[in-house]
């Protein structure tokens, strides 16, 4: 591939190292001004495009029938659940069927009846900080409150959450903190697969009022969904609803300590609550990117994608596009209009956004409730992905302000 | 004098609708996805649901949803 920039140090996204130390925005930056459409070459793959402006993002997404899902939406050319692709990694009609399987479950009115369960969860964790003055924020927090949450809305129960938690570290990423073995990913999925395999005959025997029930039950044109599909959507589920939500939190612990100014703002006016989390969800972007992979040959500024390339959609970069959002390196929580993509956009947008606005609205809410300062001692421990926004470790000191 | 009592309409795209709730989200007083998945809403509501109202048209992932031109 060409380089269109002599001179410039052509960028790499597939060098994690920017990730590791958080200066991944300068790159995007960059990329959006000078070489919106860019090609990236990969070690072990074919490359890929990347698309880093707002427009350029929501117009690919927003033609799913020529950039599709089914061919993996990691940057790397694999899909992680195995072979039986899970929602996301799906195109019309059959994700359309499956994606309206949950969706009843996990809309706004279902989330407000877990506020109970959740903001106990919260009660619990704040409890414990304030206790110990000062902690490792992912581990004792971040990490806790989704995989709690996400354990009752499936129906796995509280002494398994630690299983889903250690599942999901080591499906992920390429961490290798979290790689014991070379087939760490095949490992931990047979070990999820076997777990929930024993959930699965169980609810089938005793139905309750679970997600796991609503699954086993569910019917796709008067065919229940398969042992591979069930075992596909349980994935999926506990992946995101665990390797998101958790960096959201974290990362609100370091954007309210980046503008102290704003944390004041809110907890003079809790009004400005919802839209704080929007902005957090933009701001943060936990969820950097998610590839698609073209169906034909589609001429792009000047240059062809051809069929069956991957074009990877930098979503953190379209929230940081000043094109897009005034002033978009600052926090700012009554941001108005906040059209960001973090969760996504179009027919695969985030099925679990409900539920991660009202964990996190319930965990920012609690900490003002109690007067509570959590402030960074130390500079966090990034995951070492281009893919996930996603800390290891930050720890904090926790204060009644 | 009266003023016009002006209500909004809104218009779904069936086929784009895929039950997100990003519409319940920013006008609950307005669109609510039942038990099936399905988007229920109120077609007409009162003016002083414009912003909420306008902010779930943007907010719509499948761009499903639109307001009438009278």
């Amino acid at each position: 591939m060409d380089t269109p920039f002599a001179g410039a140090e052509p960028i790499d996204l597939m060098n994690l190292a920017p990730f590791i130390v958080g200066e991944e925005l300068t790159l995007f930056e960059r990329l959006r001004a000078d070489e919106p459409l860019h090609w990236n070459d990969e070690p072990n793959g074919p490359g890929f495009w990347s698309l880093t402006r707002y427009r350029d993002i929501v117009k690919i997404i927003e033609d799913p029938a020529t950039f599709v899902n089914g061919d993996g939406t990691q940057i790397l050319s694999r899909r992680v659940e195995g072979h039986t692709p899970t929602v996301h990694n799906m195109d019309p009609p059959r994700h359309t069927a499956m994606r309206a399987v949950a969706t009843p479950h996990l809309r706004a009115i279902k989330v407000r009846e877990w506020r109970a369960i959740i903001e106990s969860n919260v009660d619990d964790i704040l409890d414990s900080l304030e206790s110990k003055g000062s902690a490792e924020f992912v581990e004792s927090a971040a990490a806790l409150l989704p995989i709690r949450v996400l354990g009752q809305v499936l129906g796995v129960p509280r002494e398994d959450c630690g299983l889903l938690l250690d599942w999901t570290n080591r499906v992920v990423s390429d961490d290798p903190e979290f790689m014991r073995s070379p087939d760490e990913k095949a490992t931990a999925r047979e070990e999820l697969f076997a777990y929930f395999k024993a959930l699965t005959e169980d609810r089938r025997k005793t139905p309750r009022n679970d997600l796991v029930s609503i699954l086993v039950a569910a019917k796709i044109e008067d065919q229940p969904l398969s042992w591979e599909e069930l075992a596909a959507y349980y994935f999926v589920i506990v992946g995101a609803g665990n390797e998101t939500t958790r960096n959201l939190l974290t990362g609100s612990v370091l954007a309210f300590a980046a503008f102290p100014g704003e944390w004041a703002r809110l907890r003079a006016d809790r009004s400005l609550l919802a839209g704080a989390v929007e902005e957090l969800l933009r701001f943060i972007t936990p969820i950097r990117a998610m590839r698609r992979t073209a169906t034909r040959d589609i001429e792009w500024d000047g240059r062809t994608i051809r069929k069956g390339d991957k074009v990877v959609l930098w979503f953190q970069s379209a929230n940081r596009d000043s094109q897009e959002f005034v002033d978009p390196d600052t926090l700012k929580i009554d941001r108005s209009p906040n059209d960001h993509l973090g969760f996504g956009w179009g027919i695969h947008a985030c099925m679990g956004s409900h539920l991660a606005r009202a964990e996190a609205t319930a965990f920012l809410g609690k900490v003002l409730d109690r007067g509570l300062s959590i402030t960074p001692v130390a500079p966090p421990d990034r995951l070492h992905t281009n893919q996930f926004h996603a800390f290891k470790r930050l720890h904090v000191r926790i204060a009644r302000a | 004098m009266s003023e016009d009592k002006k209500t909004l309409r809104i218009v779904v795209d069936w086929n784009a609708c895929i039950g997100q709730g990003q519409c319940e989200f920013a006008a609950p007083n307005v669109f609510t996805v039942n038990y099936e998945g399905k988007l229920e809403l109120n077609e007409t509501p009162d003016e002083s649901e414009r912003k909420a109202v306008e902010q779930a048209i943007r907010r719509c992932p499948t761009r499903a949803l639109s307001l009438a031109e009278d």
